[in-house]
């Protein structure tokens, strides 16, 4: 037998994930979120700044001194130029001091404010997000396999009932329903914490949980019908069944294994989404989150508070693309060797 | 002479929302075991579609409307579909156009091929795998145990293609369809695929029915040839046959727009007009519009596939009319 010399084309090496290439990756990556930072926080800064409102004038309520006031002002800095300011934040933010908060607690260092917070949103956004993923992918497989027929149409009309309900509502209707109709004190607010016990803690947090996962499902679920879709018309999946694979088989390993890669990105991107959810779902449960700080800060207006939970934010969102990068190399081994063409 | 297959009247359409697209018209034709046939046509002429109703891979919109398929003698129309997913791969095995998108870009390719093998034979997981290395062996991928851990995007297109054939004969099947083989790559890799594919034809005996618009592949590879238009059969004859005396004026038209490898190229010919749609055909031969030797005849009925002389077979009023080379 003839050895297949090459016909033109560099012939690929073989397979050769190493850690040098993550490692190269990742701090490619993460010189890259610098630049994004130092935007990030420009405008965070300014758009707080611009709009209106003063911290003093919530302090002091109706007892104006204009002596006191500017006595104030003067010591939190807030006499100075804004750029002037935006710098001083920026200095102590590199610093890793996000500041003092003004009228949240007054005299609290944020960074403290945010931790004792920041364990109740990640609860509730991993929550969702579980809950999100086991309504949405089993859904959309389904969905996508019985495509037109009366399954299919019933979960497309339940997602788009999902992405069509503001998650405020939801929350307040399953409030209602609980606590008016099943008379169950689930979600009325307030906070166990999980170190309190697993179910004590579940019974405040899943409410709020499936009012903020319901519309993500719904995003996700969609997503994972049209990749299906999308997947099932492709080469390898004709490829498989002439060479007699089982449907089953084929479903999983060639339909859902290539679908999932395009949904990962989604559910990744979307993640923003959830961020941002949490910060009204834990408005309507009550729940004392970092979305929660960020409410009172606005209210109140509490520049350092507002600042550095946003930036913070952006933080995560990063951090989580690059999660969702690294899990799509994971799934697609067209990236995971990627660096080696 | 039972044969290999023998296909009776195959009409395949396709219900689409323009219309219905007579993809496969009323064809009728045979293979005999260890015999290679070659199916030449432009694109749109139903090739593929020929090729798929035989897998029963047509999917909806399309629908195989009439006709018998007997594949040793007994007709795959009127199977279950659950025999037809034991036939597959088994017995009857497919190799497509574009290697890249015919294979599974996230599963490596030895565990592909591992996978036919565990649907139709009883092997152990690890007798399966060692079976994969030994077919990508025999297709001629060098470092085959090596090989066969990488994924699709790791090869380079002959070798992709050669892994497609490895799975594809990985149970011996009894015929083996190839739909343009060899499209994608370069002339000397051809050269080599159909080399592989000739010796394995011999060395398990299978039939072969090559798909291909390439009508100088057919002559070296094929015995016998039909010739495909618009979804019908419009001329069918051994392979000497067809060069020495083409008798379709579209098979004339196909093999004078062949370079020849002798002496000097005359100035290449091609045929004037389009494929037509297959949804409006023209009321009489399909071929008329395109045809300069057409008369009214041609144009209002469809002239029938008949036997011009042993084994030669052709659908046209003007047969042998063109003149030979003039």
């Amino acid at each position: 037998m003839e050895p297949a010399l090459g016909d033109g084309n560099p012939v690929p090496q073989g397979p050769s994930f190493s850690w040098a290439w993550m490692i190269a990756f990742l701090s490619k990556r993460l010189l890259l979120a610098i630049p994004t930072l130092l935007v990030a926080s420009f405008l965070i800064f300014s758009l707080v700044h611009i709009a209106p409102g003063d911290p003093i004038q919530v302090m002091l309520g109706d007892f104006q001194d204009p002596e006191l006031i500017a006595r104030l002002r003067h010591e939190m800095g807030l006499d100075l130029p804004l750029f002037q300011q935006y710098l001083h934040w920026l200095g102590n933010i590199v610093r890793g001091d996000l500041g003092i908060s003004i009228t949240v607690q007054r005299g609290a260092s944020v960074t403290d404010l945010i931790l004792q917070r920041f364990a109740v949103t990640v609860e509730l956004a991993l929550l969702s997000l579980t809950i999100a993923l086991l309504i949405a992918i089993p859904t959309g497989i389904v969905s996508a396999l019985r495509q037109n027929k009366l399954s299919d149409h019933i979960s497309r009309i339940i997602a788009l009932l999902g992405v069509s309900i503001p998650n405020f509502f939801l929350g307040i209707l399953l409030i209602l329903f609980v606590g008016v109709y099943l008379r169950k004190p689930w979600g009325a607010g307030g906070y166990v914490p999980l170190s309190r016990g697993l179910l004590k803690n579940l019974a405040h947090m899943f409410l709020p949980a499936v009012a903020l996962g319901t519309a993500y499902a719904a995003i996700i679920m969609r997503m994972m019908r049209s990749a299906m879709l999308d997947t099932m018309s492709r080469d390898f999946v004709r490829t498989a069944r002439a060479m007699g694979i089982a449907p089953g088989d084929i479903v999983r390993r060639d339909i859902v294994k290539n679908a999932l890669i395009p949904v990962v990105t989604v559910i990744g991107n979307s993640i923003g989404y959830l961020l941002g959810g949490s910060i009204v779902t834990e408005t309507v449960f009550r729940l004392p989150g970092v979305g929660n700080l960020v409410i009172m800060g606005v209210f109140r207006r509490d520049f350092p508070v507002i600042q550095a939970v946003v930036l913070i934010i952006v933080v995560v969102r990063i951090v989580i693309n690059l999660v969702v990068d690294l899990t799509y190399g994971f799934l697609d081994p067209r990236i995971r060797y990627g660096g080696e063409r | 002479m039972s044969g290999l297959l023998r296909v009776e009247g195959l009409v395949t359409r396709f219900y689409t929302e323009e219309g219905v697209v007579k993809a496969v018209d009323g064809n009728s034709f045979h293979l005999e075991e260890n015999e290679a046939l070659g199916v030449v046509g432009e694109s749109g002429s139903g090739k593929t579609v020929t090729a798929l109703s035989i897998m029963r891979l047509i999917e909806a919109p399309g629908r195989i409307e009439a006709g018998r398929i007997l594949f040793r003698g007994e007709d795959l129309l009127t199977k279950p579909e659950r025999e037809m997913r034991r036939i597959r791969g088994r017995d009857l095995s497919m190799v497509f156009q574009d290697s890249l998108s015919s294979l599974n870009p996230t599963l490596t390719v030895g565990a592909q091929i591992a996978r036919v093998l565990k649907h139709h034979t009883r092997l152990s997981s690890r007798a399966r795998r060692r079976r994969a290395v030994e077919l990508l062996a025999a297709v001629g991928i060098p470092e085959p145990e090596k090989r066969a851990s990488h994924y699709p995007h790791q090869l380079s297109g002959g070798m992709r293609q050669r892994a497609l054939i490895a799975m594809a004969i990985s149970c011996n099947p009894k015929l083996l369809i190839l739909d343009e083989p060899t499209t994608a790559l370069d002339v000397t890799i051809e050269a080599q695929i159909f080399e592989l594919i000739g010796k394995l034809k011999g060395e398990f005996g299978m039939g072969v029915f090559l798909i291909t618009h390439d009508l100088s592949v057919v002559a070296s590879f094929c015995r016998r040839v039909i010739i495909m238009y618009a979804g019908k059969i419009v001329e069918e004859a051994p392979v000497g046959d067809l060069y020495a005396n083409p008798l379709h004026p579209y098979t004339l038209g196909l093999l004078r727009s062949i370079p020849p490898l002798d002496g000097e190229a005359e100035r290449l010919e091609s045929i004037p007009g389009e494929v037509p749609d297959l949804i409006n055909l023209p009321p009489g031969c399909n071929f008329s519009p395109r045809c300069h030797l057409a008369d009214e005849r041609c144009w209002q009925r469809e002239p029938e596939l008949l036997e011009a002389s042993p084994g030669h077979r052709v659908a046209c009023w003007k047969a042998g009319k063109g003149g030979k080379g003039g």
